[in-house]
């Protein structure tokens, strides 16, 4: 989107030029206040103004100068850069697979971005032996240093080359950077450390740092979106983050949300235990977030039953939805009556839900949405099953048929 | 020696793709989005289709579809994304992908997968 | 010094007083401007950006197109919508009673049928003739309902829209390929975020393939040139400066993007007035502010829509009469935030500095450059002076507008061809030497008009308002 070339210069320059404009606007008014008040003395407003007028005139100078330079400048950069970014791809990948040396001196930025670029797309051995590189040339170490010391920016960027290197012994760093006072370092820092804990082969090791990462995240103010965007970024390792989150007493409702959303889109069915010990949780986003995991997952023990049932009363509209998604995986009979209720429910999305639940159940479902678009006693409920009879037509031919 | 066509935006990958390809005897032509990967399959000469799902200027599951569909061609497709849900790894093998491997990647597997779909 | 002197010195003083004011606040802001940018290009690097799709982190989004009339390109424009790179999103177009083809080309283009679907309504507006959707693309709803103007088109959308992000969106508005998802994103990693805007910028003169622009000329008027410095200026320097301090007012009405909830809370686009979007925006604040609820308004450089802007003048002046009109409604509307400690920031910072040098600004400018030719003619000012008052004010803009250049060039999609960049920042000077000028006269009427309480609509066109 934007380059990075020569934006530090650029605010340089406007500061010198703002600058400029500022002082001796300030002397004008300066010069006017006298002349209002009586003073006399001091320079004549004609004079004070040609300053101004002036200076102004230097400072446009300068820009517009600059500005053409850089133009001509970044766009002759950007071409070498990429040129010579790949290049350095192809002989990384010659040192890789084919025969030759591996650069004897610490290779330069360019260098090390081709390299990061490479480490991107690959995994197992060939990666490995990336990493072995990386290693050799002090990469992370340096990528280390950036984080803990530099502005913003150059923290934000070192954080960015991490989250690609994925270098293990880096961890501790972005653990502490989570810690960050900027919120946009805690997030890049997240995500590195999630990426990198997804490259972590060891489960041990993984555990351990998981569970750093996730105290971490708690003592945090992230909110739920990037607590959750960290559960799916980081793959292999998501069962040991989530296992972490659920696990830990002390965890905060924000994180527990997410963990039962990464619950229900990776389909951690291992978790299902504690999925179900979250439906009664004091924390209505919490029971909602329990209910939807269970609904996904597709698993509901019997000693689950009772929290649905209760769920599907809850006065929280957002409960009675998840509730009624989870419906479905009742007992058949007492699925059917549940949901034929919700039907009647006054909101629309609850009602919407429980024609969709319906259908899900196949033929038994199907048909009692049929039942109730005829003779539901609430109008709004005929009018919701007979639209979702509509919508899945497809499934009541083949029930038809079968 | 075969042919194959890769449809991927992200030129590092590219480049390990010619790399390792090429190395094991095999032709590698990269075509950089969907309208190229379009043009490029105009005439049926290849082996093997390489698809990446996120290209810049369309859906990749979409391709995929009209390849199979719209085009009617038996060509084997591996699919090499960096989505990994369950969902969607189903969906392309459902929408006629023959193979799914996951980015990153490890060249030694995807190339003994490319091998075999092209043996065949 | 007799008494008309030092009249005149004093309003002098009074002119130079709100213009070093004025110089110092777009000082600032352009300033922080630049920090805002240079920290994003550093936020969301592509390899975050990549995560975010495979990994499916993203909330879906409901795009919001209200169309009157618009028969010639509405099928352009919402096969380009669908063909946006965004994992889950629906596109819901309201023909808001149009008399045209509008419907027809839709109907035939996208396999419309018609849907008695059940919906809530929440937000009140005309009657909905009928709802239709397409059997090709299940995400495009389009919407017929009886004309009522451009809120209420969206009023109507937002009740059919079923994700939690609505993005309203002009009929013509080309959005780039990423912009839903770089807005989208900020949503995610904030919870108090309840709107985010983002960057316009002009599509004239752009070589335009696939619906998207691949290549940035010129164009060739300087009127539509002129404007492509002025929307730089505005966004790049303006807004991102606004919003380091929390103080964003306006979202753009050519796209930008909202928590439905929140809007549904709020009542949903006013309307009373031309400027809907900054209206809204407004009345954002003041709901959340009143309630205490945490609440964020961003503006992103990042995302990015293009659109068309007017290239002969006598569309841009009724364009611009049309955004001031807007512009006083809404702040009339919501003068009880003015210097109100209360709203914070926003009453004490930002909705002063909108009626001062936004709203006001053409007046006091017109006046100031009447009393000054005044004074000369009345002997009290010699002509040097009165030039070298000019320049200062003209030179002040040119350097805003170069700084604002300068911004763009940091762009990877700028304007590349050396001949195009000099023609930029011929422009940057240009526009002092007489657009501006121009300009203001038409908000100067616009403001009396205002006054004297005009209330035309006009075409239901993009009223956002450059700031």
């Amino acid at each position: 989107m934007w380059r990075r070339f020569g934006d530090v210069a650029f605010a340089a320059v406007v500061a010198v030029v703002v600058t400029l404009e500022a002082v001796p606007l300030a002397f004008l008014t300066w010069t006017l206040l006298g002349r209002l008040v009586g003073a006399s003395g001091g320079p004549p407003v004609g004079a004070v103004l040609l300053g101004a007028v002036t200076s102004l005139g230097v400072g446009l100078v300068m820009l517009t100068v600059y500005l053409l330079a850089y133009q001509y400048v970044s766009e002759r950069r950007a071409a070498e850069r990429a040129e010579r970014r790949r290049a350095w791809v192809e002989r990384w990948l010659r040192v890789l697979y084919g025969s030759a040396p591996e650069p004897a001196a610490a290779p330069g930025r360019d260098a090390v971005e081709a390299l990061l670029d490479v480490r991107e797309t690959l995994r197992g051995a060939d990666a490995a032996r990336v990493m072995a590189l990386l290693a050799r040339y002090g990469v992370g170490a340096e990528l280390e240093r950036r984080v803990l010391n530099g502005g913003t920016s150059s923290r934000l960027e070192a954080l960015d080359a991490l989250a690609r290197s994925r270098i293990p012994e880096a961890m501790p760093t972005l653990i502490f950077a989570i810690g960050d006072p900027e919120r946009v370092v805690q997030v890049a820092a997240v995500r590195a450390a999630a990426r990198t804990l997804a490259a972590i082969e060891d489960p041990g090791e993984r555990e351990r740092l998981a569970e750093r990462v996730v105290r971490a995240l708690g003592r945090s103010r992230l909110p739920f979106g990037v607590r959750e965007e960290v559960l799916l970024l980081a793959d292999d390792a998501a069962p040991s983050l989530v296992g972490a989150v659920l696990g830990d007493e002390a965890t905060s409702s924000s994180s527990l949300r997410a963990a039962l959303d990464a619950v229900a889109r990776l389909q951690l069915l291992v978790f299902a235990d504690q999925v179900v010990g979250c439906l009664d949780h004091e924390d209505p986003e919490v029971r909602a977030a329990a209910l939807r995991a269970a609904a996904r997952t597709g698993l509901l023990p019997p000693h689950a039953h009772a929290s649905v049932l209760a769920a599907l009363e809850d006065p929280v509209e957002f409960i009675r939805i998840h509730a009624t998604a989870a419906a479905r995986l009742l007992p058949r009979e007492r699925a059917l009556v549940a949901l034929w209720e919700r039907l009647g429910d006054p909101s629309w999305w609850v009602r919407r839900q429980a024609s969709e639940s319906l259908a899900a159940l196949g033929p038994a479902g199907l048909a009692e949405l049929g039942r109730a678009a005829e003779t539901h006693p609430d109008r709004y409920g005929r009018d919701m099953a007979a639209q979702a009879l509509r919508d899945h037509v497809v499934e009541l031919v083949e029930a038809v048929r079968a | 020696m075969s042919s194959i066509l890769a449809i991927e935006d992200d030129w590092t990958v590219g480049l390990v793709l010619e790399h390792v390809l090429q190395t094991a005897g095999h032709e590698v032509t990269i075509v950089r989005g969907i309208a190229d990967g379009k043009g490029a399959l105009s005439e049926d000469g290849y082996d093997l289709i390489l698809l990446d799902l996120n290209l810049p200027d369309g859906n990749g599951f979409e391709l995929l579809r009209s390849i199979r569909e719209d085009l009617g061609r038996r060509t084997p497709i591996v699919v090499l994304s960096g989505m990994r849900q369950e969902e969607t790894v189903v969906r392309g093998l459902k929408l006629g992908a023959d193979d799914y491997v996951a980015k990153p990647f490890s060249p030694p597997e995807l190339l003994a997968r490319v091998e075999r779909w092209v043996r065949r | 010094m007799n008494s008309l002197e030092r009249l005149f010195v004093a309003y002098q003083l009074a002119v130079i007083g709100y213009f070093a004011i004025l110089n110092l606040i777009y000082s600032v802001l352009a300033f922080v401007g630049l920090r805002t940018v240079i920290v994003y290009s550093r936020e969301l690097s592509d390899v975050s950006l990549k995560d975010l799709l495979e990994r499916e982190v993203f909330k879906p989004v409901s795009i919001l197109v209200p169309a009157y009339n618009e028969e010639k390109s509405i099928v352009a424009s919402v096969r380009s919508f669908l063909k946006l790179h965004y994992p889950r999103f629906e596109v819901v177009v309201v023909s808001d009673g149009s008399t045209d083809a509008t419907l027809e080309r839709l109907i035939d283009a996208f396999a419309l049928v018609e849907d008695p679907r059940v919906w809530s309504r929440r937000l009140p507006t005309e009657p909905i003739r009928r709802v239709l959707r397409s059997l090709r693309h299940p995400n495009l709803v389009v919407v017929d309902k009886e004309n009522g103007g451009k809120s209420d088109a969206l009023n109507a959308a937002i009740d059919l829209a079923r994700y939690p992000l609505i993005a309203p969106v002009d009929a013509d508005s080309v959005l780039d390929a990423q912009a839903i998802l770089r807005a989208s994103r900020l949503f995610v990693e904030d919870d108090s975020v309840i709107a985010v805007g983002g960057t316009i910028r002009p599509l004239n003169g752009a070589v335009v393939e696939g619906g998207r622009p691949t290549e940035l000329r010129m164009p060739r008027g300087w009127l539509e040139r002129l404007q492509i410095v002025e929307y730089a200026r505005a966004f790049f320097l303006g807004r991102a400066g606004w919003t380091r301090f929390g103080t964003v007012l306006i979202i753009s009405g050519a796209f930008g993007l909202f928590r439905r909830d929140a809007v549904v809370r709020a009542g949903g686009f006013w309307r009373g007035t031309v400027g809907e979007d900054m209206e809204l925006v407004m009345r954002l604040h003041r709901e959340h502010i009143r309630a205490g609820l945490p609440h964020r308004v961003v503006f992103s450089p990042d995302p990015i829509c293009w659109t068309e802007v007017p290239s002969d003048l006598g569309t841009l002046r009724r364009q611009r009469n049309r955004w001031h009109r807007g512009l006083w409604t809404n702040l009339w509307r919501h003068r009880s935030m003015l210097l109100n400690p209360r709203y914070g920031r926003v009453g004490m910072v930002a909705v002063p500095y909108f009626w001062l040098f936004e709203a006001l600004a053409p007046v006091i400018e017109v006046t100031g450059f009447l009393v000054f030719v005044a004074a000369l003619l009345l002997g009290a000012l010699e002509p040097g002076l009165l030039w070298l008052f000019l320049a200062l004010a003209v030179l002040h803009g040119m350097l805003l507008s170069q700084v604002a250049a300068g911004v763009e060039a940091m762009l990877l999609q700028r304007y590349p061809r050396p001949s195009d960049r000099v023609r930029l920042l011929a422009a940057a000077f240009l526009e002092f030497l007489g657009f501006h000028q121009l300009l203001t006269l038409e908000r100067f009427v616009a403001t009396f008009q205002a006054a004297t309480g005009r209330r035309g609509w006009g075409t239901m066109r993009r009223v956002g308002i450059p700031g």
